[in-house]
């Protein structure tokens, strides 16, 4: 099948990418302004625990020698020993992954939940009063800080109603749902602002098009012209935005996570930074950088299932 | 079916349809009072220039209209004014009792659905058939529309057809529903030459092997006089002859008619040299007063500033809305006296 071969050159054009977000990591550690060493030491460390400290990070080595080498541990999956934690950073951060990943997920499905129905209906209504409000929404929540909105929420659903928790994770998938809700609520409410603008925009666009007369004058229901027709021609170009969107949203979900107490990347990559914990923030990155190539692939791939003619 | 007069009653009768869109420059009056019947089985042709509202009656006619368009008077399929009906009969009488093929094949086919699906969502719409059912019938329907390899075809996406093959899809979906009414609005527009002929027999053979009624639009008289048995000729949004193709074309009656067919090149052209309509058409914004076809009319007189003609009879079933018949007659005399000496 031929959505395989797609998947497969697409793939190989990621291996100069790659090699690109490794360099990228790598010189993160060796470029920052001054020793590393000296920073993470602090300025009153002895010469000799100086020396040891770049012997165990490897930084006495030549610049490709290092390279090198990093290259060779990634290969085997070693991410180097945290700072803080004493411990592999490959470990830490395979702990902290699924929570993440959850967040940005759950996020995404309850934006595209939020957005295909109010985006229809304002398209549908376009410039009456339904569309206004939905439109004048979609720039309130643009205007709405999410930690704020994370607040209010708090207040309202857990506090006041007491019908969501405050914070946490939960166990097993069903109370994981209702663990992350608010917080998942809170980044797509922010996410679905912007799809909801484009999305919109794209079917009043679509259903101007020939093929819609075409669809109505062969009889068919309102309804399954907008969704048969003209909505999967309007996601076309609103997938693209989704996937941009989750690829930001996944090294930007910290301010959520540490707002909810939610044992995430995100709160981990923040801890980590103000604890000069070097070699974390490089796996934390290099793990970022492989989650928005991996979105960004299956944004493509979406994509080519929306659209035949999309050929690579 | 006759009528007390021992004529065929029509299938679709059109009585003084006004279609007109609101626009932020004002009113644009598209359909102006157009009256015709369509008889059974048979190929009416609605010729003008663009913009004269040949494709706003069409469309009005299946109410295939944008929002910001208004509708009067009256659509009568089978004595049934289609205007009045609710949204859920009008649905089963688009692609069901009327059926439409459009202008550009290029951009009637949705992009992203493969062709079968396209042809059997169509079937579906209008007979309680499954999908397998379904797509049979598209595969029968593509094979009566002249489609090679079918089977394959209809696993295919529209890119991967030429317009001429796009045309036939679109007419394929149009026989889904097995309509009596064809409205084929500019169908050979947008093809190449050869490919138009094609078509246009296409759609003359379906005519006459499924009985069905057609309303080919065309800007192209050629067109009309090869395939249709009457024919309107619509001027800003009014019909200003009306009659059998043969008599109009041969013995126009309206100054615009006559005009049309000195501009062509073949049919009907008896001088030496085309000679173009003079002017432009006039803006459906703020039509000209009276006759709308007296600022490039040669046959105007002041009368025609002021008072509006209706269609009067000229013939048998032959109608014209001019009143300077005395001089049209006139002239036609003179100029046959000029071609028989010349020749």
């Amino acid at each position: 099948m031929d959505k395989l071969g797609f998947l497969g050159r697409r793939l190989l054009q990621l291996v100069p990418v790659a090699v690109g977000i490794t360099i990228v990591v790598f010189l993160m550690l060796r470029l920052i302004p001054g020793d590393p060493v000296r920073i993470i030491l602090g300025s009153r460390a002895t010469p000799e625990a100086i020396a040891s400290l770049q012997r165990s990070l490897g930084l006495d080595k030549p610049l490709w020698e290092q390279y090198i080498l990093f290259l060779g541990n990634l290969a085997r999956g070693d991410l180097g020993m945290s700072l803080l934690y004493r411990q592999p950073v490959r470990a830490l951060v395979l702990e902290r992954l699924p929570a993440t990943l959850w967040l940005v997920a759950y996020s995404a499905v309850l934006a595209v939940a939020i957005t295909v129905p109010l985006a229809i209906v304002a398209a549908r209504r376009k410039d009456r009063a339904v569309d206004q409000v939905i439109r004048g929404g979609t720039l309130l929540t643009l205007a709405m800080p999410s930690f704020w909105v994370g607040i209010i929420f708090m207040m309202f659903f857990s506090l006041r109603l007491d019908i969501f928790p405050v914070s946490g994770l939960g166990e097993g998938v069903r109370d994981r749902l209702y663990h992350l809700f608010l917080p998942s609520l809170t980044v797509a409410l922010s996410l679905s602002a912007i799809l909801i603008r484009s999305l919109r925009s794209s079917i009043v666009a679509v259903t101007l098009a020939d093929f819609v007369d075409t669809a109505r004058a062969k009889g068919l229901t309102e309804r399954r012209i907008m969704l048969k027709h003209i909505l999967r021609n309007a996601l076309i170009s609103t997938v693209t935005i989704l996937g941009v969107n989750i690829g930001f949203l996944i090294g930007g979900t910290v301010v959520i996570e540490n707002l909810f107490a939610i044992p995430g990347l995100g709160a981990l990559m923040l801890s980590s930074i103000s604890g000069r914990d070097y070699p974390m923030v490089q796996g934390i990155t290099l793990v970022f950088a492989v989650l928005v190539v991996a979105v960004n692939i299956l944004t493509d791939l979406t994509y080519a299932i929306i659209d035949p003619r999309v050929r690579l | 079916m006759t009528n007390g007069s021992g004529e065929i009653a029509p299938i679709l009768q059109i009585r003084d349809l006004r279609t007109s869109f609101v626009t932020s420059a004002g009113i644009v009056r598209a359909v102006d009072g157009v009256s015709f019947d369509v008889r059974p089985g048979e190929i009416f042709g609605l010729v003008g220039e663009s913009g004269c509202g040949k494709s706003a009656t069409c469309r009005s006619i299946i109410r295939l209209l944008p929002s910001h368009a208004t509708t009067e008077g009256e659509v009568l399929l089978n004595g049934e004014d289609l205007l009045t009906a609710g949204a859920e009969a009008m649905r089963q009488v688009r692609g069901g009792e009327i059926s439409m093929i459009f202008q550009d094949p290029m951009s009637a086919l949705n992009p992203v659905l493969r062709v079968g699906e396209q042809v059997a969502e169509a079937v579906q719409a209008h007979r309680g058939v499954g999908r397998r059912a379904a797509w049979a019938r598209a595969l029968e329907l593509l094979r009566l529309v002249g489609i090679p390899a079918p089977e394959r075809r209809l696993r295919e996406y529209p890119y991967q057809f030429s317009g001429g093959m796009r045309q036939r899809v679109l007419i394929a979906i149009a026989l889904a529903g097995e309509p009596n009414v064809l409205l084929a609005d500019e169908p050979t527009t947008a093809l190449d030459v050869t490919i138009q002929d094609q078509i246009l027999k296409l759609i003359v053979r379906l005519q006459r092997e499924l009985g069905m009624s057609v309303i080919l639009v065309s800007h192209d008289l050629a067109v009309i006089a090869h395939v249709c048995q009457r024919v309107a000729v619509m001027y800003a949004g009014q019909i200003v002859e009306q009659g059998e193709v043969r008599t109009v074309l041969r013995a126009p009656r309206h100054p615009y008619t006559m005009g049309l067919l000195a501009s062509l090149p073949g049919i009907g052209a008896r001088e030496r040299y085309l000679q173009p309509i003079a002017g432009a058409p006039p803006s459906l914004l703020d039509p000209p007063s009276g006759c709308r076809f007296h600022p490039r009319c040669t046959y105007a007189v002041e009368q025609c500033r002021s008072w509006t003609p209706e269609l009067l009879p000229v013939g048998p079933g032959h109608g014209a809305a001019c009143w300077r018949q005395d001089a049209i007659r006139a002239r036609v005399e003179t100029t046959r006296i000029a071609v028989r000496e010349t020749a």
